[in-house]
């Protein structure tokens, strides 16, 4: 395997692609919540936080993925 | 109690957090001989995975739900906890120490009490830690009930019966070999989690302004309140605050408790190894931002009827730890619970598999294996290991009931460090730093220091003394004064310890300094410690220079 030639995934990668993955499930739910708004809401749900914190999270993690999807750690 | 039920999205996020945590493990595996191979990565880490898998393995439950539970009860005064509480330490330990550690033959405490002292000595501090590490446990394991208790609405018994579960499948199937890579995915993940939550708490209270404004004087300064006990909601003095938490108890947690310390042994050199700790400093600042803020807008919604929002009530009992879960059922919507409950699993699972590895470690080698059975094979090793971990998970639930009892799980821990951590780390570090301590003075002075600290913690439990018997500058309210209690209960067992370390040592026979080699400063090969030529803005000592400025702001602002 190539992985394996070359070493170890840096850490930042795999930072990169929980906050990625998780951001997404986030963004989601914001975008669903949006457009079929539940019965009871909790405060500041107008603020539609899912949404932006979601998108926060992505681009953070698209970052850490960018940056470090060509590192690897020797071993 | 209403619970808010979880959408396909949280489940989601849990499940895809798992899914990942598991494959990594897999992963790994692939590239790592041994454990130690892989625990200390050959000493190829860079300073900032060591300082924040080191900063990871301190964000467990209690430091971030416990302590905002701390600001509901103490105001700012929980902030002591992250300022004089935690930074001189963790700078000391970066400046000072940590050329020392990564040069010297420690490894484990245990073992270092037998190299320098004696046999007794290890084996007296190992039965210690167990003690304490179940306790520790138990609150974690608490927490965690409360979360669920919070969140699903399930009764307490389930809740802490299925943590222990939880904690058991999780300690399995890890093990060391992701752990330090498991912290820091965790690390981020805690922040995603927690970091909103102020920011939202303070849209809803209309900004920073209504703390001030919502506030007495003794809930929102740090040392103004402290020159009389009875202004400050701890009822503490700033000698008991800067005695008792910033020497007895931060130094003691923060530079001898290797669960944290050996994070930064796996360092690529020592400029690497020293920045751990003060890169550590900066998170722990902006954790106690997080934390204590959090707990002041929750302070604010209390005072005000008009909000809606109360604290969980038990048998006519306030509940201060309930406050972060609480908050975040509160302003979290769908996704935003996930992630919540997630990043909450994350801090239970991460502190307890810590817990619960080096219970079995230090059950395992430092007693089993050094008193009850001296020829065990390693077979035998493991399946004690075994054993060990499925008891100290049993033992814990016990913990948890204790835990739930208690005010606040930080007065309760508070309490656990003053009889347990306090009188051991007085005599490690006179043992690291004067080689005049003998074996048998190290020995006496941990087990008198322990002794009289514990038959002063049940004096006080059983209401054979007051509580504020072992504080000399009382004049505050009685019972409130808990916290006071510990921090000058832990002073006492370390000028205990320690003054009947040397008078022993006058009287008993010491070791040669040969036999010290290696374990007392001063008698360290410290030739290989010289560091290389490097500019300003990279020397340790610049950033823990940058972390003290900071620290000494914070505190003349919020004075």
């Amino acid at each position: 395997m190539e992985g394996e030639k070359k070493g170890m995934r840096s850490i930042w990668y795999f930072v990169g692609l929980i906050m990625f993955a998780i951001g997404l499930v986030e963004l989601a739910a914001g975008i669903y919540d949006f457009f079929f708004p539940p019965k009871e809401t909790v405060r500041l749900a107008n603020l539609h936080a899912n949404i932006w914190w979601g998108i926060l999270i992505i681009v953070a993690g698209i970052i850490y993925i960018i940056k470090n999807k060509n590192k690897y750690v020797g071993v | 109690m209403v619970s808010i039920p979880l959408s396909p999205f949280d489940w989601a996020i849990m499940i895809i957090y798992f899914a990942f945590i598991a494959w990594m493990g897999f992963y790994l595996k692939k590239f790592t001989k041994t454990d130690d191979d892989f625990f200390l990565a050959g000493r190829r880490n860079s300073m900032w995975v060591c300082g924040i898998a080191f900063m990871s393995a301190n964000m467990g439950s209690m430091e971030v739900i416990g302590y905002a539970g701390q600001s509901i009860k103490y105001g700012l005064y929980a902030a002591h906890f992250y300022l004089i509480g935690a930074v001189p330490a963790m700078l000391f330990l970066g400046v000072f120490m940590m050329p020392f550690y990564y040069h010297s033959k420690i490894k484990s405490i245990p073992g270092y009490l037998k190299a320098r002292f004696n046999e007794s000595s290890r084996v007296f501090n190992a039965a210690m830690f167990v003690v304490n590490m179940v306790l520790v446990s138990g609150i974690a394991m608490y927490l965690q009930a409360l979360i669920f208790h919070t969140f699903l609405g399930w009764n307490w018994d389930l809740s802490i019966w299925l943590s222990a579960a939880f904690v058991a499948l999780y300690v399995t199937l890890s093990g060391l070999l992701s752990a330090m890579f498991t912290e820091i995915l965790q690390f981020f993940l805690i922040w995603a989690g927690i970091l909103i939550l102020p920011i939202l708490g303070l849209v809803d209270i209309g900004g920073p302004a209504a703390i001030s404004h919502a506030l007495s004087e003794g809930y929102k300064t740090l040392w103004s309140t402290s020159g009389s006990p009875q202004n400050n909601p701890m009822y503490i003095t700033w000698g008991g605050l800067v005695l008792g938490l910033g020497f007895a108890i931060a130094f003691g947690y923060w530079t001898t408790d290797f669960l944290i310390i050996q994070r930064a042994f796996s360092a690529k050199d020592l400029r690497s190894a020293r920045m751990t700790p003060i890169i550590g400093s900066y998170f722990k600042l902006l954790l106690g931002a997080v934390v204590v803020g959090t707990g002041l807008i929750a302070l604010v919604l209390i005072n005000d009827p008009s909000s809606g929002f109360n604290l969980l009530m038990e048998n006519g009992k306030v509940n201060y730890d309930s406050v972060m879960p609480l908050l975040m059922r509160r302003y979290f919507t769908p996704g935003l619970i996930g992630v919540g409950v997630t990043s909450m699993l994350a801090m239970f699972m991460a502190g307890m598999a810590g817990n619960m590895s080096s219970f079995n470690a230090v059950w395992t080698y430092d007693i089993y294996h050094s008193v009850i059975n001296k020829k065990a094979s390693p077979k035998k090793l493991l399946s004690v290991g075994r054993i060990a971990t499925v008891s100290g998970i049993l033992l814990s639930i016990a913990g948890a009931y204790i835990a739930r009892s208690m005010p606040t799980v930080i007065d309760y821990l508070q309490a656990i460090s003053s009889m347990f951590l306090a009188p051991s780390v007085a005599i490690i570090i006179l043992g690291m730093f004067w080689k005049f301590i003998t074996p048998k003075g190290g020995l006496w002075g941990m087990l008198v220091g322990t002794i009289i600290a514990v038959a002063l913690f049940i004096a006080q439990e059983i209401k054979l003394i007051p509580v504020s018997f072992v504080i000399p500058d009382f004049s505050g309210a009685d019972a409130q004064s808990y916290m006071a209690a510990n921090f000058w209960r832990a002073v006492w067992a370390w000028l205990i310890s320690t003054g009947t370390a040397i008078i022993v040592s006058y009287l008993t026979k010491n070791k040669t300094d040969e036999e010290l080699r290696g374990f007392v400063y001063g008698l360290v090969d410290m030739n290989e410690a010289v560091e290389e030529k490097v500019v300003l803005y990279k020397k340790p000592e610049f950033w823990a220079g940058v972390t003290l400025v900071i620290f000494v702001i914070i505190n003349i602002v919020l004075w």
